[in-house]
């Protein structure tokens, strides 16, 4: 369907209108914004309030402790795969960076000194992976889905080298973070918080712009001055590092290693970020939505075991739910434009 | 310093000895080009002459073969268009790069906007510099925080101008920018290259409409298969003149005769129609072997009406086609009831030609449930269909069997046109089907919409350019605000009278004078 797209400018002619007020300014706005993340606040809240109705205690502190440590790995790593999926490319490598995150921490993570030590070296091989990627899809041209599929089976290879099975440890010192509190919240809450207000501060970045840019229209990116290698080379390693962070929360969630632990990520991951509103075609979308995406998929499956249902069922729904939030995705926007022009 | 050197102080741009070949195919060769500070030199040829491979080296979006490009006396060899407009030479590209997911204001100011301290995009201070430099460009309709992916292509046009003006070059290169405007648009955008010149910038101004070149340009460079034919000065070549040497021959006529009088049977009877917004209780008439004309600024419901017609979007009211009343909901629907479209997008990217099939294959696309025989397409069966209207319509070698891309617009337009014929339809709509086309495209496709209208085709055609209004159709319908609002016959107005009628003024025509018919033949 082609919609009669407005705006006739009769040049000259037409004076400027009177400036709206604030209140009209923020009216505007909120029509303007994007439907999609608000749809999914409100799924991820009904959910929420599902699974309270269901199982008593679920409105308090420590729970919603529970809920956001339970998220964080998932939430992290689908904010740096968000990015990716702006530029309308995809990383896979973020399960096999987790993957080896994860049995590095198991191995070596024996004190506090060596934690700190191989938490450096974890977030270093991130980045690289990342810039791995970067290079050979922005220099080399090659297919964002084929050159991350590759460097995830390198990844998760090099993780069973490090760690051939399920096992290690990590300090208790480390994981309890996860589920401690700071001034009275818990930390997996302020880190979902520092987490979206640095998004809130990248996203109106002239670096972002560039990353939506590119998303948006490669072609007009590039006439506008985008360099489309470098800033494909920015992308995926904020992606990595992202990865790498988010197998130090995966350690400090399981307390142990895992080799394959990343593999069962990828598709919440992406899930997270569709459901969360961001456009598979690029362009679009953004961390606040990915994280009602990511609670979501984790209240999924809580929900799924307080129905004391089969955990496959949890991989079921997950998958499920991203076919429906594809479906869904576009065509709330589109209804929503629709809506705004009539 | 030679004295050559020296030369090239004086002029603004200079361009000397371009060649570029893409894949062993020369698009220029040897082109030298300059450029004064203070005029506006126009650049003409037909499409695939080299004119935007030209703009593009200039600019940096392809990188020259040979040759070397000067500004103000000093090598300018930009690595992309930004580092170019940064450094003076700004161009409104043909296929209006902007990034549609962005605002206007993000568009204009893109690696330019302001910052706060904290390194983010000061969105208010950017507000405030969009819409000063709108109100100095008298845009003052344009909304810096709409998104670009909700404007019209003129209102996008508009957005690139403003992106390229936004930098102040010294050097403004307009390619193909009036293809997408109407009357008063173009008017604008004219005088707004008269006022850069005036302020001793130098405008390179590329256009296929020759009436807007004379009128603007102080000198004309014809390129010709990636050569320069000559450069002549305002006044010293008529426009036979210009298009005979971007044609390498002479054309004898744009405008080929009219077809025979249309029959008294209506073909396609349009009451109230009504669609979206724009639309509002149009009504029309189109006789078998009738051109009727559409004329329209942007945006007054033209669009809509054609889309409705065709079933693209819903419409109400009542449309007849042989007398018969049709319900025309989708594509399929008005494939039924005898209607084809050929609808030139309004981006140009997707044409309804998929560019890696034969001829051949395009063509028998929509009729393959008739052509198959237990499953199997015969392909001398196939060939027995498509031929002839390859035939017919003249369409590139002849054969049917070149790929799609491998053909120039017009000829793809053809194939858009052929496609219909095959499915049956007795009524075509053609929606601007002209635009950015050369002048010897041009005349190939009136060519066969006049042989159609002979064969008692009805056609509705709806076109940006008024000389084409004038010397095309049987009789002009005026849209304006969503209705039809004038009617004129073939010859019996004056190009100020049809701009008057789009505008909202005085519907209907007047005595005329002689001397205000348009020519029929040449612009």
């Amino acid at each position: 369907m082609i919609e009669g797209a407005d705006l006739s400018v009769a040049p000259g002619a037409v004076a400027a209108g009177v400036p709206p007020s604030p209140a009209g300014r923020l009216a505007a706005r909120a029509r303007r914004g994007d439907i999609r993340p608000v749809a999914a606040w409100i799924l991820m809240l009904a959910l929420f309030f599902t699974y309270a109705s269901l199982q008593s205690g679920v409105i308090s502190n420590a729970q919603i402790g529970t809920l956001c440590a339970d998220t964080l790995p998932l939430v992290t790593l689908a904010l740096g795969e968000g990015l990716v999926i702006i530029t309308a490319g995809i990383d896979l490598s973020v399960g096999g960076v987790l993957s080896l995150g994860t049995a590095i921490a198991a191995v070596h993570f024996t004190n506090s000194s060596q934690t700190l030590l191989w938490s450096i070296v974890i977030i270093v091989l991130g980045v690289t992976a990342g810039v791995i990627n970067g290079a050979l899809i922005g220099y080399l041209r090659l297919q964002p889905f084929i050159v991350t599929l590759a460097t995830w089976s390198i990844f998760d290879g090099l993780a069973l080298e490090v760690l051939p099975t399920q096992g290690g440890s990590v300090p208790t010192g480390f994981s309890n973070w996860i589920g401690a509190s700071t001034a009275g919240i818990p930390n997996a809450v302020w880190a979902i918080l520092v987490m979206a207000v640095i998004w809130l501060w990248f996203k109106q970045t002239k670096v972002a712009r560039r990353i939506y840019a590119l998303g948006s229209d490669r072609e007009g990116a590039r006439i506008s001055g985008v360099h489309r290698p470098r800033t494909l080379v920015a992308t995926y390693a904020i992606s990595g590092l992202c990865a790498a962070v988010a197998a130090l929360f995966y350690a400090m969630l399981t307390a142990s290693g895992d080799p394959t632990a990343g593999d069962g990520l990828i598709l919440p991951a992406v899930a997270a970020v569709v459901i969360g509103g961001t456009s598979l075609f690029g362009g679009q979308g953004g961390f606040i939505g990915t994280i009602a995406g990511a609670l979501t998929l984790t209240l999924l499956g809580d929900v799924i075991f307080v129905f004391n249902l089969p955990s496959y069922w949890t991989v079921f729904a997950d998958g499920f739910l991203l076919v429906v939030a594809v479906l869904l995705g576009g065509s709330l926007r589109s209804l929503q434009l629709r809506w705004l022009r009539r | 310093m030679t004295t050559a050197d020296l030369d090239k102080t004086s002029e603004l741009l200079v361009v000397e000895g371009l060649t570029k070949a893409f894949a062993g195919v020369h698009a220029l060769t040897d082109v030298s080009f300059d450029l004064r500070a203070g005029e506006v030199h126009a650049l003409l040829g037909e499409n695939g002459a080299g004119k935007s491979t030209l703009v593009k080296a200039v600019s940096g979006v392809v990188k020259p073969d040979h040759g070397q490009v000067f500004l103000r006396g000093q090598p300018f060899a930009p690595r992309d268009p930004d580092e170019s407009s940064r450094r003076g030479v700004g161009v409104v590209f043909q296929e209006l790069p902007l990034i549609p997911d962005l605002s206007v204001m993000e568009n204009v100011f893109f690696n330019r906007q302001p910052l706060t301290r904290l390194g983010t995009v000061a969105g208010r201070r950017m507000r405030a510099r969009a819409e000063e430099l709108f109100s100095d460009l008298g845009l003052q309709g344009l909304d810096p925080v709409k998104q670009v992916r909700d404007l019209s292509v003129a209102a996008r046009q508009f957005v690139a101008i403003a992106k390229v003006l936004a930098d102040d070059p010294a050097v403004v290169v307009l390619d193909e920018a009036t293809s997408a405007l109407g009357p008063a648009e173009v008017t604008w955008l004219l005088e707004q290259a008269s006022t850069l010149a005036a302020k001793g910038k130098g405008i390179v101004f590329i256009s296929h409409r020759l009436a807007e070149v004379e009128d603007v340009s102080d000198r004309v460079t014809v390129l010709r298969n990636g050569r320069k034919v000559g450069t002549w000065d305002r006044g010293q070549a008529s426009a036979d003149d210009l298009i005979s040497a971007m044609l390498g021959r002479t054309l004898e006529q744009l405008y080929p005769v009219r077809a025979a009088a249309p029959r008294p049977n209506v073909l396609l009877g349009v009451q109230d129609l009504s669609a979206g917004r724009r639309l509002r209780h149009a009504s029309l008439d189109v006789h078998e072997g009738e051109i009727l004309g559409v004329a329209g600024l942007e945006g007054q419901g033209q669009l809509e009406l054609f889309l409705s017609l065709y079933g693209v979007i819903r419409s109400h009211g009542t449309i007849t086609v042989a007398g018969e009343r049709r319900h025309i909901r989708s594509p399929r629907d008005a494939l039924k009831a005898g209607i084809g479209m050929a609808l030139v997008p309004e981006d140009r990217k997707t044409e309804g030609i998929l560019p890696t099939l034969t001829v051949r294959e395009n063509l028998s696309l929509p009729i393959l449930k008739k052509l198959h025989s237990h499953g199997i397409l015969g392909r001398a069966n196939e060939r027995a269909y498509t031929q002839p209207v390859v035939t017919d319509l003249k369409i590139g070698r002849g054969d049917g069997e070149q790929t799609a891309s491998s053909l120039s617009g017009g000829n793809q337009q053809k194939v858009i046109v052929g496609k219909f014929l095959l499915t049956g339809a007795r009524l075509l709509l053609l929606y601007d089907l002209t635009r950015g086309v050369d002048v010897g495209t041009k005349a190939e496709i009136f060519k066969t919409v006049q042989k159609l209208a002979n064969d008692g085709y009805g056609v509705l055609f709806y076109s940006s350019d008024i000389t084409e209004l004038a010397n095309v159709p049987h009789r002009v319908v005026v849209m304006f605000d969503g209705r039809v609002t004038a009617d004129f016959p073939a010859g019996a107005f004056s190009q100020e009278e049809l701009v008057a009628a789009m505008v909202g003024q005085h519907p209907g025509p007047g005595p005329l004078g002689e001397s205000d018919l348009i020519a029929p033949a040449m612009p």
